[in-house]
């Protein structure tokens, strides 16, 4: 609780140290301004993305240098700017504030606060935009980044320092899957747990308002920083909101630490960019974006990597999320963004409004890095799945048409059906590594071929129940040794004997 | 005046200056370079001056432009004329003869940089003595390596102090300026 004392003394101070100097800066002039651009006559000595000042204290971005004026965004609002006004150079680039102080705070793209807990002390300020490190500072993807849903983890594993991409139409649960993912490292200890960025990119702020909350109620603020730029902001804010994300996280990730960063999304994030431009009358590309869309991104997904250890060993990992229309992942955005990042989770429609949920793709959706990233007893478990799942959907579409299918097909069918039900998973319920591997390792060694499908889920949960009440030295075990030796297989294989035997007597 | 409209002034005035061409600036040494630019500046003036009873007439559209052009060849006679009058005539034509007077403030512009003049605008709460004159002057010249030339306005708007206006830069030494530096300090 802070005194009004305190605040006394500490106005006191400042107005103490304060050296009342003058002030030399170059000086330009407002020529026009509108929606968010200002042209601006002089500033002959300014370089892109650098700070201007307006009259009234609003802060302006260098975009354009042009033969007789410089255009600039203008990061916040133009109603208070005149023609005629002046505008200083600050001599400096964006710089958003960086650290610790921004751990559990909601922030906008410039580093304000906007939950109402008080003004942020962050000592230090990096800026916005940086090359991203080189080949020679990198090492390649190992350590695993568990999202705590099945159907990720086994088949599309991310590892710290990718990028994967989330993509799919609206309301397919691409924002769920990235809350699912920053809640499940509260499962991580606390020396490797990454630290959680969301970046909001054009959403509803009362869309942001419900993760911040869920967030909160499952402990994940304690390790997560919100950035926010919602749709009612200009179209600069929404621009720098996913660099200013990186930069808070690139803080920690060259400090030895790991980050896990979601910018949601980047289609938001292309049209407030495209917008921009026309405004700044740059020539319109394809679909009436500029020439540099695919530049825009590159340089943002870049700077997620893996340090070597020589530069701390720390890690940034981007969820990067694309909202397609209707399902094609052929448009420019999208096609963009695949090409760059190492991965994608494909998200479709019909899936979810069949029932699975989270309805992956999981014959399109592919991890670059791949077994690398995941634990041995994962790949021990996980191994033939997605090969099993599309030999299912394989015959599945087969027998639609009611044809007579020999005996390892009906097997095949409903060892599928089966290993379907079992990867759907509830929101806001992420399972940790080992849970997982127990978990998949009754379904792909055929001990749920004889529970009906409608019980499959009850069944899973009732199994990892009995593990924590009756064996609860088994999940510990697991997740202690990281893969499955014949002791470990043994044990799993008597406890769903065991707890199947029970369940199918009273199903 | 718009700024678009400031803009073309601009480009009129760096045309009328510039040498063409025929003879590439830095084959012209300064001293000639100032003496051509105060010349056509000059020119430009007096142009403005003779122009200046009929400006009415010359930028009301439905004069027609061969009638324009006709009473500007009478009203400024002379060979001394001939480029400020290709200037007037090209403005005449596009019907921008409006823009004559920023055209020619631009001019004085670039003329004062070929002199190597640097005119400074001063704005202080009480005028400025002599001595404080000659003091920022001397300041400024030492700046930019140019001969300064300060003008003084009067405004209570700065509080106290002077801020001054030359080529490009504001030196704030207003107390308003220190006044919203210090909230700036408390409040970041």
């Amino acid at each position: 609780m802070i005194r009004p004392e305190e605040i006394t003394d500490i106005i006191k101070g400042k107005i103490e140290k304060f050296v009342p100097d003058s002030e030399l800066s170059e000086l330009g002039q407002v020529l026009q301004v509108g929606d968010g651009i200002a042209r601006v006559y002089g500033l002959s000595g300014a370089v892109i993305n650098e700070l201007v000042e307006f009259e009234g204290g609003v802060a302006g971005m260098v975009l354009n240098v042009e033969r007789e004026n410089v255009g600039c965004v203008v990061m916040g609002s133009d109603s208070q700017i005149r023609e005629g006004d002046r505008v200083k150079r600050t001599g400096r680039v964006l710089e958003v504030p960086v650290g610790d102080a921004l751990i559990g705070r909601v922030v906008d793209p410039l580093g304000n606060p906007l939950d109402g807990k008080g003004p942020i002390a962050a000592g230090k300020r990096r800026p916005v935009e940086i090359i991203a490190p080189g080949v020679v500072a990198r090492q390649p993807v190992r350590e695993p980044l568990s999202t705590g849903i099945k159907a990720i983890d086994s088949m599309v594993p991310i590892g710290r320092g990718q990028r994967e991409l989330i993509i799919g139409d609206r309301q397919t649960g691409k924002t769920a899957i990235a809350v699912d993912a920053i809640i499940n490292q509260r499962n991580e200890p606390k020396e490797t747990r990454p630290i959680c960025i969301y970046v909001a990119i054009g959403q509803k702020e009362s869309t942001v308002a419900r993760v911040a909350r869920t967030l909160e109620e499952n402990g994940a603020m304690e390790y997560s920083i919100i950035v926010t730029a919602a749709a009612a902001k200009p179209a600069s804010l929404l621009y720098l909101a996913p660099y200013s994300g990186c930069a808070m996280g690139e803080e920690f990730m060259w400090n030895g630490r790991h980050v896990l960063i979601i910018y949601d999304d980047l289609s938001k994030h292309a049209q407030a960019y495209r917008q921009m431009s026309l405004l700044l009358r740059r020539p319109p590309g394809r679909e009436a974006y500029p020439g540099d869309v695919f530049y825009l991104h590159s340089r943002l997904l870049e700077r997620a990597c893996k340090l070597s250890s020589k530069n701390g060993g720390g890690s940034l990992t981007a969820l990067p999320v694309i909202e397609t229309q209707a399902n094609d992942v052929t448009a420019y955005i999208p096609t963009n963004v695949i090409s760059i990042t190492d991965g994608q989770i494909y998200l479709e429609s019909n899936l979810f409004h069949s029932g699975i949920r989270p309805a992956v793709n999981v014959g399109v959706s592919v991890s670059r890095v791949g077994g690398s990233a995941q634990s041995k007893g994962m790949r021990q478990v996980a191994g033939r799945l997605r090969l099993d799942l599309a030999q299912y959907n394989e015959l599945a579409a087969f027998a639609q048409f009611g044809s007579d299918l020999d005996k390892s097909s009906l097997d095949q069918l409903k060892r599928g059906q089966r290993m379907v039900e079992m990867l759907k998973q509830d929101q806001y319920r992420p399972m940790a590594t080992e849970e997982q591997i127990a978990v998949l390792f009754a379904g792909v060694r055929g001990h749920l071929d004889d529970i009906e499908v409608p019980l499959v889920r009850r069944f899973e949960a009732g199994l990892l129940d009995r593990m924590k009440e009756k064996y609860p030295k088994l999940l510990p075990d697991i997740a202690e040794k990281k893969a499955l030796d014949a002791d470990l297989e043994a044990r799993l294989v008597t406890v769903i004997d065991e707890f199947k035997k029970e369940f199918l007597s009273r199903n | 005046m718009k700024a678009s409209e400031r803009t073309l002034a601009r480009r009129y005035a760096a045309a009328y200056m510039s040498y063409g061409t025929g003879t590439p600036s830095r084959m012209v040494s300064p001293a000639d370079a100032a003496g051509e630019s105060a010349a056509r500046l000059e020119a430009l003036r007096r142009l403005e001056r003779a122009v200046a009873p009929a400006l009415p007439l010359l930028t009301r559209p439905l004069v027609p432009v061969r009638l324009k052009l006709e009473i500007l060849e009478k009203a400024c006679p002379g060979k001394d004329l001939v480029r400020a009058l290709a200037l007037a005539a090209l403005l005449v034509r596009t019907g921008r003869l409006g823009l004559l007077g920023e055209t020619a403030a631009q001019c004085a512009l670039l003329a004062d940089e070929a002199a190597g003049v640097l005119r400074a605008e001063v704005t202080s709460r009480y005028p400025l003595s002599d001595a404080e004159r000659a003091g920022l002057e001397k300041a400024l010249s030492a700046f930019s390596g140019r001969k300064a030339v300060v003008s003084n306005t009067i405004s209570e708007k700065v509080l106290g102090g002077f801020e001054a206006g030359f080529g490009g830069f504001l030196l704030d030494a207003t107390l308003l300026g220190r006044l919203a530096r210090l909230r700036k300090k408390i409040t970041t």
